[in-house]
């Protein structure tokens, strides 16, 4: 049981105690840098899974966090130049996605059907003002989000440095893990 | 209605997440500390988002209100250095403070 501490002449009874102890505690937990670091990961190329992680470094960025997205696989699409002419979706498989029309499984997988349900999605977008993909990407980057694509999947699906917009970053595994283990936020999308 | 008079209007209306937020942050770095932004949105999800970037970002909402069909918040622009200020957005603070990691005490 704690009555009171005593520091050199100075005595403090248990609620000061308590007190100066949540405030250190609380100014700690402030300065932790990792409270302030967001590292994600994009892995999926698809329109639908563009923007997650684009949407979520952008607000880091704005809410002050030091934000990075560490692009493989399919998710290295999302950076290289044009990409958003060529992003499309498709119905096959996700059933979750919302068509104005339903669509029954055999014809999902028919040829054109990723166009329409491309074409659909981009208009829905457009028609709630939702950010487009390349507004999001500007906004990364005028916002300092950091953008690095990675290496092993450039050389395995044969990526140049110049298929890939400005101010992207090359980096592995390892740098992205360096980032990450100092973030206390880390996303795998 | 508020009696606080703002120093910067951003009309945020149609924008949708992440934007809102995205373009606070921009405009209330244009601000000195103890300056008021006023921002006006339309997305639903501004109720939740702004009071939540005004406190990671230290600049307080003094006050939000629906206003004919639109949402409206007042922040004040942090930085003055008082108590539970984590200072103003930017990337500044988690580079500022990596130096003196190791010698925590």
């Amino acid at each position: 049981m704690l009555d009171e501490a005593k520091i050199g002449e100075l005595t403090f009874d248990e609620e000061s105690v308590r007190r100066i102890v949540r405030e250190e505690i609380e100014r700690a937990m402030k300065k932790d840098p990792a409270a302030r670091k967001a590292c994600i990961i994009a892995s999926k190329g698809t329109l639908d899974w563009a923007y997650p992680p684009l949407i979520l470094s952008t607000a880091a960025a704005a809410a002050g966090m030091d934000a990075s997205v560490f692009f493989t696989f399919y998710g290295l699409n999302l950076i290289t130049k044009g990409y958003e002419r060529k992003a499309k979706v498709s119905p096959t498989g996700n059933p979750a996605m919302p068509m104005q029309v339903p669509v029954a499984d055999f014809f999902a997988g028919m040829p054109g059907m990723k166009t329409v349900a491309t074409s659909m999605m981009k208009s829905m977008f457009n028609r709630k003002h939702v950010a487009s993909i390349g507004e999001l990407i500007d906004v990364a980057r005028d916002t300092g989000v950091r953008l690095i694509a990675c290496q092993m999947t450039m050389d395995v699906f044969g990526y140049q440095p110049s298929d890939f917009i400005e101010g992207v970053e090359f980096g592995g595994a390892a740098a992205f893990l360096s980032q990450a283990r100092r973030a206390h936020l880390t996303l795998f999308i | 209605m508020t009696n606080v008079k703002e120093d910067r209007l951003l009309d945020a209306r149609g924008l949708l997440c992440p934007m809102p937020v995205v373009k606070a942050a921009k405009e209330i770095r244009g601000l000195e500390p103890g300056q008021v932004l006023k921002v006006m949105a339309t997305d639903r999800g501004a109720i939740a988002d702004f009071p939540a970037w005004a406190e990671d970002t230290g600049n307080p909402l003094l006050e939000w209100h629906e206003e004919g069909g639109s949402l409206v918040f007042w922040f004040r622009k942090g930085g003055l250095g008082g108590a539970g200020d984590p200072g103003s957005p930017g990337p500044t603070a988690s580079t500022g403070d990596s130096p003196s990691e190791g010698s925590v005490k």
